[in-house]
């Protein structure tokens, strides 16, 4: 019998529209589970941290808060290989946007200019992350080994590269599962 | 005779040819960007390199000697192009999710041919504004990687010198008239540099978003807006024109004014669907009995085969002109206009009418340093091979004294597109001639009506028009018809150097 590889996944600034494609893969989620894959920490199984020595990190989104640094930077420390899927995590993506701007003019458009916001409180806490001054793509932070572009990138893209890991094997997108939007 | 090695297989040839076009011609293909087939190569993107002999050289611009020993895609070759393309993939902004030319892209298909997959290095480092003055083109340096394509196309085919390079390194941006906005700018809307730019820095605002290259159909055809005629190729999607573009194997080479580019589009999208009537088909159906007491009236605005028609019909049919066309023999070709060392221009502006012959006098002021004369300078002196270029509407008086006893070729500009067929078909038969008292009905037939009829159909007890616009002159008349648009009908036309231009039907009329 061989060893499960263990799979986790995070999502940080993006739509989440990654681990929709993620689970659009539908039938071969089974062939790539039968095939020895297994979940831990993911937005799936609603569980936050994966454990050490973890196999297949995957990340989502980009980085814009501090929290979402420590995030993936704890992904780093426990997954062997990390992949970033999704234009945001590999490029930056739609988040970028912002960074046209400071973060003070950001927080002024978003809370107190707004026309549907009538407190125009900004939001203030410990708990609440601080953004960082530049939203950045996941390689501008940790050390990434594959990546899987796309907005967001196919199921078979996904597929892909997840069946060719688990077999062992190094992957490659080519054609059509290569795609930046 | 030169002989030379291409990845260990020898070749000879005898004619002056880059690395590129060779390579082209064997079959051996080298991903360009800043390289255009009809303009000169630069050789700035450095994407086609090569190497010979051990020094890296750019396929594009390097010309092929003796004795070159050319590798062309070993390994390390394509680590380098790809990291070519990571440098301008990360200078700007080239997140093609918020592009409209994604998936349409001369460049996304560069990272797609090479595999890159991610950037190296931290992106979105200089932003730049966006310029959104121009009515017809939006003009954005943040996604531009600096082919210097529309900076080639502008001056060295379209002759308008508006847009250069400015600032240095990683801030060099295009600018328009060294720095002015562009819709400000001496920009004249050919649109040449959005045809050409590889990214979505130039787009059409009247084409974005309407359809990528690949999902239209392309069809070649001949512009009808002006009697230049130049060869266009217009992108179908349904029953939309998203976009028309100039063809480069046409016998103007690619040389297009905002009229055929912009306004022909425009003015279809405007009459789509409004009108019904091809009068070659159609106008038996509508008109049974001509009587003598009836007059037609046809304009340069349609074709061949629709003034036939009419003439067929109608055994009284007389031409509108603006005036009198005594001179629209020209006997040059358009090939020809780039042999002059004279320009004398009388009554028109070359960067808003014919724009095609103003692009062609511009290129040629510049690059052959030709003289060009307007005929409001009193006095002046020709040198050289000479033409005189002015509209046949023009006041004859005041060209003939001008011309009189010059030895020089002449170029006459009519105003409606088919005048010359016009004239071929129904001759110097105008309406001005006409003994108004012996006919009291008439009909019009114009598909753009730009001459000033009140005061000649006011003499007439029945008034009707066969025109695009039918709101425009309905109060003039007595009934107005709708005609279809020029897309929407095979035809023939003569330009103005004779050339007869066949158009192909675009769009199937519409039964409204």
């Amino acid at each position: 019998m061989k060893t499960k590889k263990l799979v986790s996944t995070i999502w940080c600034e993006g739509c989440s529209g990654c681990h929709m494609s993620f689970l659009d893969m539908d039938e071969k989620l089974v062939d790539l589970i039968k095939n020895g894959m297994a979940f831990s920490a993911t937005p799936f199984t609603d569980l936050k941290i994966p454990p050490h020595g973890t196999d297949i990190g995957i990340i989502e989104g980009s980085v814009a808060t501090d929290t979402q640094e420590e995030e993936v930077k704890m992904m780093r420390e426990r997954c062997k290989i990390i992949i970033a899927m999704g234009d945001c995590a590999v490029f930056g993506g739609i988040p970028t946007m912002r960074n046209r701007y400071e973060t003070t003019e950001i927080f002024s458009r978003a809370y107190k200019q707004a026309e549907t916001n009538y407190n125009q409180h900004l939001p203030a806490g410990e708990d609440i992350s601080k953004l960082l001054a530049k939203v950045k793509p996941v390689n501008e932070v940790i050390k990434v080994d594959y990546y899987i572009p796309g907005c967001p990138p196919t199921p078979e893209a996904i597929y892909e590269v997840l069946s060719k890991l688990i077999e062992g094997k190094t992957p490659e997108l080519k054609g059509k599962l290569l795609s930046y939007e | 005779m030169k002989k030379f090695k291409i990845n260990s297989v020898e070749y000879s040839i005898d004619t002056e040819k880059t690395i590129f076009e060779f390579l082209k011609d064997i079959g051996i293909y080298i991903p360009t960007l800043c390289y255009h087939p009809y303009l000169r190569p630069v050789g700035s993107c450095r994407v086609c390199i090569i190497k010979d002999r051990g020094k890296f050289k750019n396929s594009c611009a390097t010309f092929i000697d003796d004795g070159m020993d050319i590798e062309t895609h070993t390994p390390e070759l394509i680590e380098i192009r790809k990291w070519i393309l990571q440098f301008l993939f990360s200078e700007r902004n080239h997140y093609c999710m918020y592009c409209c030319v994604t998936n349409d892209c001369e460049f996304q298909n560069l990272g797609y041919y090479t595999g890159l997959d991610h950037f190296h290095f931290p992106t979105f480092r200089n932003i730049f504004d966006i310029d959104n003055s121009h009515p017809y083109i939006l003009f954005d340096n943040n996604r531009c990687v600096l082919c210097s394509r529309c900076v080639r196309v502008c001056s060295e085919v379209a002759g308008h010198f508006v847009l250069s390079e400015n600032n240095k390194g990683e801030h060099s941006i295009i600018v328009a008239d060294n720095g002015v906005q562009f819709g400000k700018s001496s920009c004249t809307s050919c649109g040449l540099c959005v045809q050409v730019c590889p990214t979505g820095t130039f787009v059409d605002k009247y084409s974005m978003y309407l359809g990528r290259s690949w999902e239209t159909q392309k069809i070649r055809s001949y512009c009808f807006s002006c009697p230049v005629g130049c060869g266009i190729e217009i992108y179908k999607r349904g029953n939309n024109i998203v976009k028309i573009y100039s063809d480069w194997n046409s016998f103007t080479k690619g040389l297009i004014c905002y009229k055929g580019r912009y306004e022909t589009v425009i003015n279809y999208r405007k009459y789509k669907n409004k009108t019904n009537i091809d009068i070659y088909e159609d106008l038996n159906k509508i008109i049974k009995n001509v009587d003598e007491n009836s007059v037609a009236v046809v304009d340069g605005t349609l074709f061949n085969e629709e003034i036939e028609k009419i003439r067929e019909l109608f055994p009284n049919t007389f031409a509108l002109y603006k005036v009198n066309p005594k001179i629209l023999d020209n006997s040059i070709s358009f090939d020809e206009l780039d042999n002059y060392q004279t320009y004398i221009i009388a009554g028109w502006d070359l960067n808003k009418e014919y724009g095609t012959i103003g692009s062609i006098i511009k290129r040629n002021k510049y690059y052959r340093n030709c003289k060009v004369i307007y005929l409001d300078n009193e006095k002046f002196e020709v040198s050289g091979k000479t033409i005189f270029i002015y509209k046949n509407y023009y006041d004859p008086n005041f060209i003939s004294g001008f011309i009189g006893g010059m030895d020089c070729d002449h170029l006459v500009l009519p105003l409606n597109t088919n005048d010359v067929g016009l004239l071929k078909l129904i001759g110097n038969k105008t309406l001005q001639e006409v003994d108004n008292l012996k006919y009291s009905s008439i009909f019009i037939f114009s598909r753009y009506l730009n001459i000033n009829i009140s005061n000649i159909i006011s003499r007439f007890r029945r008034k009707f028009l066969f025109t695009i616009d039918i709101n425009r002159y309905s109060d003039l008349f007595d009934e107005v018809f709708p005609i279809v648009s020029e897309f929407e009908i095979n035809g023939s036309f003569y330009n103005l150097f004779n050339q007869l231009l066949y158009v192909e039907r675009v769009f199937d009329k519409e039964v409204v």
